[in-house]
């Protein structure tokens, strides 16, 4: 690693600085109206935190994400792990599931809105349906797996089920739970987005859109921005979750 | 094992898969029956399987589904063509050169944590509402994504061939356009095949929200009209269309790492 450590930050110093030249270039280039100057830019973002605006925004998205989330980890985990022991069962929802997995979640605004109206519950609903496979097929795919390796171990040795399900299911799926959580949680936050877009335009997902129909790129840029940190953290912070929980474990399925 | 208990193996595997599909078609005739009896009860609520299909005929023979998805489609072919150029171009240099995958790569990785959907406000702000700028929301929803998979190809290879080619006397321009850039070619087939989705998904989300036609717009005027079995019949419309599209890219994935075995 001849650039590791110290250079390699100086690098990416350079790197960052020239990002701002080009995008300074760039606003010149393109006119302030499509490509806000990064002063420019930042002042807006400034504008946005006294305001509150910002903060209102995320508050709003913060709390329905919330609740999906928690709704897709609870509910995810449980019946991923349910077929990922019942053969027959998953065997007999496999199709539908899949079905629903592969189905462009586009296609289900207007199922929800008809079901569900427009406001918060719809959105929570939304954003439910964006993360829950993803979750779901990730536990049962690891609790199946599991399968072979222990469980058939542990049958040898008449555990009971109550102790399989407390000493072997539970732990050895963790890190699959990590993944299907963090698969999920990126997947909420567009979930959260799309949804401000096509029901009622309020949070972060309202904010952007209603920054892109009056056309002012520079909140459009410091919604972005808020949203790549967010996605950022999750990211960093669930994977070093994995790498701790479970170093051995090679379940990134991207 | 010998002859006869292979046979006897493979007999009973056959059986096991056989059970495994009826179990699955029951599953789904299940499905399909609940759905018929409950939407009879309240179609207002939940359409039903038999409208479902009269919808879909109207769908494709009076309102045009084959023309739109066309549409999408060819949004699609134009933006992810575009992306493949720029992204292997990305992904080459990130490859290649080490100190430009130092310095930007941690930049290009806070790009890829965006989902594509927010972009699109911007990109209708740069493009305008015609096609040009759905294509746009394709590049940037799929660009780095195949940067990042060629880079891994790019270092895999490098990683695996370098001793061997050294000794062989392969350096410089032949090493590159002989063994890194065909070696790299099996990671770019398992980027293609997310970014035919992430574009399956970014055009239709793109096409809904400023009404361009295509797939997206089937969805939209389905949510206008409000009318039940309308809006059930585009999901199902989507559906398979979503459903060819996925079978589509994994075999665009097999063509692409066919000459090399998955694991080497």
């Amino acid at each position: 690693m001849r650039w590791a450590g110290d250079s390699s930050w100086v690098l990416r110093g350079l790197a960052f600085v020239a990002l701002l030249v080009a995008w300074q270039v760039a606003s010149q280039l393109m006119g302030q109206l499509l490509m806000p100057s990064p002063t420019r830019t930042v002042d807006s973002f400034v504008e946005l935190i006294t305001t509150g605006e910002l903060a209102d925004a995320w508050s709003e998205t913060l709390f329905i994400m919330a609740v999906g989330l928690a709704s897709i980890a609870v509910i995810g985990i449980g019946l991923g792990m349910a077929l990922g022991r019942f053969r027959l069962a998953d065997t007999f929802l496999d199709p539908v599931l899949t079905g629903l997995f592969m189905l462009p979640k586009l296609a289900l605004v207007p199922i929800v809105a008809l079901w569900l109206g427009y406001q918060e519950t719809a959105k929570i609903v939304y954003i439910f349906l964006f993360g829950f496979f993803e979750v779901l097929f990730v536990v049962r795919n690891g609790v199946r797996s599991m399968e072979a390796e222990y469980v058939e171990v542990a049958r040898s040795y008449v555990v009971p089920e109550r102790t399989m399900l407390l000493k072997i299911i539970l732990p050895a799926s963790i890190p699959f739970v990590i993944t299907g959580l963090r698969l999920g949680l990126l997947r909420g936050i567009e979930g959260a987005v799309i949804a401000g877009f096509f029901f009622e335009s309020n949070g972060v997902g309202g904010l952007i859109f209603n920054a892109g129909v009056s056309f002012q790129p520079e909140i459009l840029f410091a919604g972005l921005a808020t949203v790549a940190a967010v996605g950022i953290t999750i990211n960093l912070v669930l994977h070093a979750a994995e790498r701790r929980v479970a170093p051995w474990a090679e379940v990134s399925a991207t | 094992m010998s002859a006869a208990g292979q046979a006897v193996t493979r007999v009973s595997v056959l059986r096991l898969s056989l059970s495994v599909r009826a179990i699955k078609v029951a599953g789904l005739i299940s499905f399909i029956v609940l759905w018929q009896i409950v939407g009879s009860a309240a179609p207002a609520f939940y359409s039903s399987p038999s409208r479902v299909v009269v919808e879909l005929r109207e769908l494709l023979f009076e309102d045009d589904l084959v023309y739109l998805t066309l549409e999408s489609g060819l949004t699609m072919l134009i933006g992810l063509t575009l992306s493949v150029v720029v992204g292997v171009a990305l992904g080459l240099a990130l490859g290649v050169f080490r100190r430009f995958s130092i310095a930007f790569e941690p930049f290009l990785a806070a790009f890829y944590a965006v989902p594509t959907a927010p972009w699109i406000p911007l990109m209708v702000v740069w493009f305008g509402i015609d096609r040009p700028f759905a294509i746009a929301t394709v590049v940037i929803g799929t660009a780095v994504l195949l940067a990042f998979s060629t880079a891994a190809g790019i270092r895999e290879t490098d990683r695996q061939y370098r001793e061997v080619s050294r000794s062989f006397g392969i350096s410089g321009w032949t090493m590159f356009t002989r063994i890194l850039l065909p070696g790299s070619i099996p990671f770019l087939g398992a980027g293609m095949r997310l970014a035919i989705k992430r574009s399956f998904t970014a055009v239709l989300i793109a096409e809904y929200l400023v009404g361009l036609p295509g797939l997206g717009l089937v969805i939209r005027s389905a949510r206008e009209s409000m009318a039940t079995d309308r809006v059930f019949a585009s999901a199902v419309a989507t559906l398979i269309v979503g459903v060819a599209l996925i079978a589509g890219s994994s075999a665009v994935e097999r063509r692409l790492t066919r000459w090399r075995p998955a694991t080497f």
